[in-house]
């Protein structure tokens, strides 16, 4: 099978895990500690896709990230999210960029204010640059590796899945 | 929007293969074999694909680009394109026409003569257009074997893929979730296989 086919059939993965880590920051108050990145700030910033299944051509909702009711009542429809950006905080490290869920692109990514122009040392500019695009993709990892953690775990009928839907149908105590 | 500027977009890729012992030596080698090289002036040529410096998407030089900054290797992927804009096209076969009914002393042209004329302007326009430029860039760490392609574009990531196996001699497959998942649990030592258990979540809808 062609690597584009099996993107677009297992395209759920991605729709899964950008609901999923839409829920974990709004009622987390955007709050993580992961294993390796350690003490994490991530929330959702602006206009969130969503999108039935199996329908690429079909509407799509796009919320801002103000209209929780809206797109809570476009997940309950069956929609999940394709597209979203995020915001995500690290130590003194900020970041913002977009992602969609068919190939986890990074799109648009900001990066700190930290990071200074130093025309004369090419290098160390390049090392910086690297430095905290590949921090803020380990962190992305990090949270896509706590999710398959999760989804193949019984934890996630049991205890995961019935929170994440309580959020969605707005009757959880997180409110 | 590119790698050094103030916000990039990418894909990924992992790298398939090991690389060769002798890399900082094969790999100078091959991207000069593979850098940019400027179209010749009065080309018929309408596009050209090449490396250039991440720096400086106009330095071809290979001693020059810096694309080795271990553990990384980082180039840009340089396109010049020519482009003949519709209504010049349009402008010049009309008087190419008129030129040549006049000249025959022909009240009609018949399509295939007329098509003969627009293909023969084309090429002229063509080689006289100045080509555009435009600059993908690519950071490879060496360590994780992961690319980062500064495009999207399912087309243009192919023919990156391309010129990468074509210089390096190594593999490229697109990173997709599903495709993550799998090398996390490789990294994990447990069985791949398992991504084929997650199916698509169940519905959100409140049941009662």
């Amino acid at each position: 099978m062609q690597v584009v086919d099996k993107a677009l059939e297992t395209e759920y993965v991605g729709r899964d895990f950008l609901t999923w880590l839409w829920f974990k920051s709004e009622t987390g108050e955007g709050r993580f500690r992961l294993d390796k990145a350690g003490d994490v700030e991530l929330w959702f910033d602006g206009p969130v896709t969503l999108q039935s299944e199996g329908s690429a051509g079909a509407e799509k909702v796009v919320c801002s990230n103000e209209a929780l009711t809206e797109a809570r009542f476009a997940l309950t429809e069956g929609r999940k999210v394709v597209k979203a950006t995020i915001r995500v905080k690290a130590g003194e490290d900020e970041w913002v960029c977009g992602l969609d869920s068919l190939w986890l692109n990074f799109r648009g990514v900001r990066l700190p204010k930290t990071v200074k122009e130093k025309e004369e040392d090419r290098e160390g500019i390049f090392y910086e640059r690297a430095f905290l695009i590949e921090r803020l993709v380990g962190i992305m990892d990090e949270f896509f590796a706590l999710f398959l953690k999760l989804r193949l775990s019984g934890r996630w009928r049991e205890e995961e899945f019935p929170l994440l839907k309580a959020w969605v149908n707005g009757s959880s105590n997180t409110e | 929007m590119g790698f050094l500027q103030s916000s990039w977009s990418f894909s990924r890729y992992f790298v398939i293969g090991d690389l060769p012992e002798d890399y900082e030596k094969e790999f100078a080698s091959a991207v000069e074999r593979y850098a940019f090289k400027n179209m010749e002036e009065q080309s018929a040529e309408e596009r050209r694909i090449g490396w250039a410096g991440i720096h400086d998407m106009f330095q071809t030089r290979v001693d020059a680009m810096g694309f080795l900054n271990p553990p990384y290797v980082s180039l840009t992927l340089r396109i010049d394109k020519k482009h003949v804009p519709p209504k010049a096209l349009l402008r010049y076969t009309k008087e190419a026409e008129a030129a040549v009914r006049e000249e025959e002393a022909l009240e009609y042209l018949p399509r295939a003569r007329r098509l003969e004329i627009k293909d023969a302007v084309n090429l002229n326009l063509i080689k006289r257009a100045i080509p555009d430029s435009a600059a993908y860039d690519m950071v490879w760490n060496l360590e994780t074997g992961i690319v980062m392609f500064g495009s999207a574009n399912a087309k243009l990531g192919d023919e990156f893929s391309e010129l990468f196996t074509k210089t390096f001699g190594l593999t490229l497959t697109p990173v997709f979730p599903y495709a993550l998942g799998l090398s996390l649990l490789e990294k994990d030592g447990k069985e791949p296989g398992r991504m084929d258990d997650m199916t698509s979540m169940e519905s959100l809808e409140d049941d009662e």
